[in-house]
């Protein structure tokens, strides 16, 4: 295989530092189980994420990447014999200090609540009102919204609309976000924006962020690692360790021949377990 | 259109009256002028057919001449109470068959049947246990309310968006939270539309048991003033029956606009 060093195999390196955020050993998951359609989706997937990581998951659609995103977010159970531990215990809800932002924006959102009122949806029951609005107005504020507070999420464009899922998310203080192609029905112009509001926030915040894209552009633009998904059933075919300088830019980052190759590395991954 | 002066929610108010259309308002004059003309010129020449003028000056009669007040309100506070307590009961077992798989499965085909079964049939069958009473009138109007709001909520229920639970459950709202904050409101639009309907078939219900069973009310008052052959009255009642009817839904939409403003907002969507 010609592919440049930086393209390992799978392996289990963040745990040896012992600061394992994640750490996914053998998960496996089937749908339809007992019936004449079972189908294995995910099979000896291992991998170790460290705290305040950037990793994306890449591969193409319908390979398992969201129900991988939803066995770590605890929104999806998986086969038994499978290990998906974060910050030391098993994972079999959704975990303290992880919330899921998902594709589907509007569908995500209470079209019947306004912009600060979505945002409050996970911290009413923890907080006072006076705590609650100004934390609204913190996370409102990193992501750009703050003047939209008492909109309606229709009144919002697509990418607005992602920004205040983003929001809503960081009202909550997480540890760790985990993000289902976030940025995949928004148009070229809206997503570069956006990947950079969440590269300043990361960089903020020092968050764990797990990122589900087909975008290998994006993958690479984001990420301190990558994990290439391929497969029937899915695993993780090639990892890859992006050491491009941070902060990084949409337009000298793009032209430097280390981010070239990393995408020829990325784009020959995925088409070596299309 | 006529300036509000509520305090009370100003822009909803405003959003409310602007629903009225005074062009099809005028097509309702024309018509009352066209009907008032055939008469006077004698060419609609039906013996007990008042004209729109003599049916607008009998109201001075009617209020004060004849137990009309007493009639409109026995009309208006069965209507409201018997869909008001039906709707409450309807939202409790929604919530219930909206939730519970179990219970969908048991009960959607027996609720089925019985909504597609006319109310008016029920009529004869509460004459029976209840007698020519006010009792048997608002049980009809509660059987004639229920159905509606049942349906419409536990289908608001049952099509809440899979992703909102997700969603609920990722911001660990657990699942009263989930139930309070997402899946009713989620359901109210359809609820509402089911109150709605509800209130418009409560009226109707009222004003036929009453016609043809209960001697009291609107609908009594129009039979009687049938029978006493004076047409201008009947027709006055008939005129107050169908006004009870938009004021009361516009009352409604009124009070979901202001004390749910986010739904309302998803409103026109459902309906």
């Amino acid at each position: 295989m010609s592919v440049p060093k930086s393209v390992e195999t799978p392996s289990l390196q963040g745990a040896r530092t012992g600061t394992a955020f994640y750490e996914c050993q053998n998960v496996a998951l089937q749908v339809g189980a007992g019936t004449a359609r079972q189908r294995t989706i995910l099979e000896d997937v291992n991998f170790t994420i460290g705290s305040g990581e950037f990793v994306s998951v890449l591969g193409g659609s319908g390979v398992g990447k969201t129900t991988l995103l939803r066995v770590l977010g605890g929104l999806h159970q998986p086969a038994p014999e499978s290990t998906v531990i974060f910050r030391g215990s098993p994972v079999t809800a959704p975990p303290d200090g992880i919330v899921t932002v998902f594709q589907d924006y509007s569908k995500s959102l209470l079209p019947w609540r306004t912009v600060e009122r979505n945002v409050t949806l996970g911290i009413e029951s923890t907080s006072s009102r006076t705590e609650r609005h100004e934390a609204a107005l913190a996370a409102l504020r990193m992501v750009g919204l703050a003047d939209r507070r008492g909109d309606y999420p229709s009144q919002l464009s697509g990418g607005m609309q992602q920004r205040l899922q983003i929001a809503r998310a960081l009202v909550m203080r997480p540890a760790g976000l985990l993000m289902d192609e976030p940025f995949g029905a928004l148009d070229a112009m809206t997503k570069s924006n956006l990947q950079d509001i969440l590269l300043d926030i990361q960089a903020q915040t020092k968050m764990t962020i797990v990122f589900v894209t087909h975008d290998i552009d994006e993958a690479v633009y984001l990420s301190d690692r990558i994990f290439v998904l391929g497969g029937a059933p899915a695993r993780v075919a090639a990892e890859l360790t992006v050491d491009l300088p941070r902060p990084r830019d949409q337009i000298s980052t793009k032209e430097l021949p280390r981010f070239l190759e990393l995408r020829h590395a990325a784009y020959q991954a995925i088409g070596a377990h299309a | 259109m006529t300036a509000v002066s509520t305090g009370l929610a100003p822009a909803a108010l405003r959003q409310h009256a602007r629903k009225v259309n005074p062009l099809g308002l005028l097509t309702g004059v024309v018509l009352l002028a066209v009907w008032q003309l055939l008469v006077a010129v004698k060419a609609l020449n039906l013996k007990y057919l008042p004209t729109p003028w003599q049916i607008i000056t009998s109201y001075g009669e009617l209020f004060t001449g004849t137990p009309f007040p007493g009639a409109l309100g026995h009309t208006v506070s069965v209507t409201l109470i018997g869909w008001a307590v039906a709707s409450a009961a309807a939202i409790v077992v929604a919530l219930l068959l909206g939730l519970s798989r179990i219970a969908w499965n048991w009960s959607m085909s027996s609720m089925e049947l019985l909504r597609a079964l006319p109310a008016i049939t029920m009529l004869p069958i509460a004459v029976v246990i209840f007698g020519l009473s006010s009792t048997m009138e608002l049980v009809l109007v509660m059987y004639v309310s229920f159905w509606p709001v049942l349906i419409g909520t536990a289908r608001g229920i049952r099509s809440v968006d899979p992703l909102l639970r997700d969603v609920g459950d990722t911001l660990r709202l657990g699942r009263l939270a989930v139930i309070r904050k997402i899946v009713l409101p989620a359901a109210a639009p359809l609820c509402v539309v089911g109150l709605r309907i509800s209130l418009t078939l409560a009226l109707v219900l009222a004003v036929v048991a009453e016609i043809v069973a209960n001697p009291a009310g609107i609908g009594y008052q129009i039979a009687f003033e049938q029978q006493a052959l004076r047409p201008d009255l009947m027709f006055a009642c008939i005129f107050v029956v169908g006004l009870l009817g938009i004021v009361l839904n516009a009352l409604l939409v009124l009070a979901v606009r202001l004390t749910m403003p986010g739904v309302s907002r998803t409103l026109e969507d459902a309906a």
